[in-house]
């Protein structure tokens, strides 16, 4: 069984789809809390640039700010599982950060703005690629065994 | 004065992403998936953005070498969260976990910023 799996931290079915009628269960304070603590986040990284330099504004760009935030909230409106699954989810996203920075770091120097885009862009390849490979695929290799299970029996 | 006009369109421009990937995230199924969007650089690329276009790329640059050390730490929270969350909730995994990202972003500075 995938590791995953055995802790309960899967979905039904690993397939990406857009549910906009989710969107409902949010309220307009949800979204302010989130704003609230991005833009905080964002002025406070801002202050420790200009008064202990760039490094350190830098290094608190990746400070956790948002996803307390989100778990708190999956966690009131879903339970603690599917929190836990969504944590699972920022583990890749945070791997993919990692590329992101190192992109951003030599881009910025080499393109000028174009290189902040170009680690936009892969982030959301490396992301992608983490969730296909992690999550999506080991569990379409399973499915043709589980359904050829009942025929054999 | 500029450094304050700056601080806070950097807070304006933070905000409005961290709520557009929030509205993605939400929008999405599965969890697993729209979790990813928890961990995107939302307020980094407000950041760098309105440096890079305010003060030139030499800064942002150097901010997002950084920033390597901060995402180290933020693999650690999502870590530390994803185990704890199940057992003791949010709060207590929040917090614990902050602990985890400033010891593990702490360490990397070290090793790779000094």
């Amino acid at each position: 069984m995938n590791p995953l799996e055995r802790l309960g931290l899967v979905d039904a079915s690993p397939a990406p789809k857009l549910n906009v009628s989710a969107l409902k269960r949010q309220g307009p304070r949800d979204y302010v809390m989130r704003f609230a603590f991005g833009a905080v986040i964002a002025a406070v990284a801002g202050i420790a640039g200009l008064g202990m330099g760039d490094k350190m504004g830098g290094v608190l760009l990746a400070f956790p700010a948002i996803l307390p935030a989100s778990l708190t909230l999956i966690e009131r409106k879903e339970g603690r599982r599917i929190a836990a699954i969504d944590a699972m989810g920022a583990i890749l996203g945070s791997i993919a950060l990692i590329g992101f920075a190192i992109t951003a770091s030599l881009g910025l120097r080499h393109w000028g703005g174009v290189g902040l885009a170009a680690a936009a862009l892969v982030w959301m390849v490396l992301a992608s690629a983490l969730y296909v490979l992690i999550v999506w695929l080991p569990r379409r290799r399973k499915r043709p065994l589980a359904r050829a299970r009942p025929t054999s029996t | 004065m500029k450094e304050v006009l700056l601080i806070g369109l950097k807070a304006l421009a933070g905000g409005t992403l961290v709520v557009a990937f929030a509205v993605l995230s939400d929008a999405l199924k599965p969890k697993t998936f729209a979790g990813l969007f928890s961990a995107a650089p939302s307020v980094a690329v407000a950041s760098l953005g309105i440096t890079t276009i305010a003060v030139g790329t030499g800064k942002a640059a150097q901010a997002a070498g950084a920033m390597v050390a901060g995402a180290i730490g933020l693999v650690a929270f999502c870590v530390a969260a994803m185990v704890l969350e199940r057992r003791v909730g949010a709060l207590t995994s929040s917090a614990v976990a902050w602990l985890a990202w400033f010891v593990a972003a702490g360490a990397a500075s070290w090793a790779f910023l000094r």
